[in-house]
């Protein structure tokens, strides 16, 4: 591949470029405005071309199948990213917590994809200049006799604030339980995300914080909700951290 | 018109289902036939199409007036969504077999868009070189790299983005000036 970022133009349009490369050309596009320049020029030439496809009759049952689809991501958006579905293992209580550490690690990844996906596909044609910055991660402190652990991370993306929880040995839910994470302004408890974890203890939740409005978030925590609809916090705080 | 989507979009951001239903039912055919067009299968046209309504349900892809029209940003992502799975398929040979843009006006529905503007871009299009117009083919519905339409055309790698801009401007001469300014969906 060519050195000069400026050559790399059309296929960061294309999205051809893999990870890395384009994180560097997106770095080297806030700087060049030559490149900034000849890309909008390329979305602006191209932007009516979409429209030219001839029209095509899709499968008469397709719509069912696909709003069947994105509706059920609305159940998977709310379980954790890793998920163990085949066999249940015998829990072997040594090997676990190396297990789980493993899985922790990589769900901090998992969590990232799931954020950076946005920039990844969908704006081709526009400018995209923002690299995402991580503003502060804490480890969130058990409550009394609690054996979880887990972290808080903000990451600022395009001027907004996403919050990335994650949480390790967790107790399984009973009937309708779930963890609930909530943002705290003033003792006022805000709805920030509903989890369960998986069989191994395991959960993470991504939140965007702007979805609430302008707030000056004081404290996370995370409780252990009879359902998933408590408006105000039921059960105890098993997990908690000023912001 | 174009703040009817924007309404409907606002609704299905606070998790209004029947909103997402009115979307796709206006846009279906649209995204569909430009999902077709780029990846050439109805299976993986279907997976595109359906990766793009789960992006606006999930909100991994968001829409704000700042990215222009509605009905482009949604085009738009359709087509991304289209040349990446075209891309992840790739080690199926891939067909760059070329067809000449039929330029008749085809009939469609309520998109008035799609009926009018899309029937003069095709014909525009087909006003260009046949060489031109295999550019644009390969450069915006393939989604190929600059080393694969170098290649396709025997050209050096440096040439290509010169060649892709002098084509679409090319296009751009020919497309009526009404056209520039973007159309909106009609209801």
């Amino acid at each position: 591949m060519n050195n000069n970022p400026c050559e790399w133009l059309l296929d960061y349009f294309n999205g051809q470029l893999d990870e890395v490369p384009r994180r560097k050309f997106e770095k080297h596009l806030a700087e060049c405005r030559n490149c900034r320049e000849e890309l909008d020029e390329l979305a602006m030439l191209t932007k009516d071309l979409t429209f030219t496809a001839e029209p095509v009759d899709p499968p008469s049952d397709m719509k069912q199948r696909i709003l069947g689809n994105v509706f059920e991501t609305d159940k998977e958006e709310q379980q954790p990213v890793l998920q163990q579905t085949a066999e249940k293992r015998k829990r072997n209580r040594w090997v676990k917590p190396l297990v789980a550490a493993v899985l922790f690690a990589s769900l901090l990844g998992n969590a990232y994809a799931l954020l950076s996906e946005d920039e990844t596909d969908n704006n081709a044609g526009e400018k995209r200049e923002t690299i995402d910055r991580l503003q502060t991660s804490v480890a969130l402190k058990p409550g009394e006799g609690v054996p979880f652990n887990g972290r808080a991370t903000m990451v600022e993306k395009n001027d907004k604030t996403e919050m990335i929880i994650q949480a390790e040995n967790l107790e399984p839910p009973e009937g309708s339980q779930v963890y609930q994470v909530w943002l705290l302004e003033k003792g006022k408890p805000y709805r920030a995300g509903t989890f369960v974890p998986n069989d191994d203890g395991l959960g993470a939740v991504t939140y965007r914080l702007d979805e609430a409005g302008e707030h000056k978030w004081d404290t996370v925590a995370i409780t252990l909700e009879p359902s998933d609809d408590s408006k105000i916090p039921k059960g105890d705080i098993i997990l908690s951290s000023e912001l | 018109m174009n703040d009817i989507d924007v309404e409907l979009y606002e609704k299905v951001h606070l998790g209004d289902k029947q909103a997402l239903e009115k979307i796709y039912d206006r846009y279906e055919k649209l995204l569909f036939s430009l999902a077709y067009k780029v990846t050439g299968q109805k299976e993986l046209a279907e997976e595109a199409v359906q990766e793009v309504f789960i992006k606006i349900w999930t909100k991994k892809g968001t829409y704000h007036a700042s990215k222009g029209k509605f009905s482009s940003w949604i085009m738009t992502m359709t087509r991304n969504a289209s040349i990446d799975l075209l891309r992840k398929r790739r080690d199926i040979p891939s067909d760059f077999e070329y067809e000449q843009i039929p330029s008749e006006t085809p009939s469609v529905e309520n998109l008035v868009e799609w009926k009018e503007e899309g029937a003069m871009l095709r014909q525009a299009v087909s006003e260009l070189s046949e060489e031109q117009q295999k550019m644009i083919h390969l450069f915006y519905y393939k989604g190929l790299s600059q080393q694969s339409i170098a290649s396709e055309f025997e050209i050096p790698l440096g040439t290509v983005k010169g060649r892709v801009r002098l084509a679409l401007k090319h296009l751009r001469k020919i497309i009526p000036q009404k056209l520039s300014k973007g159309g909106e969906l009609d209801e």
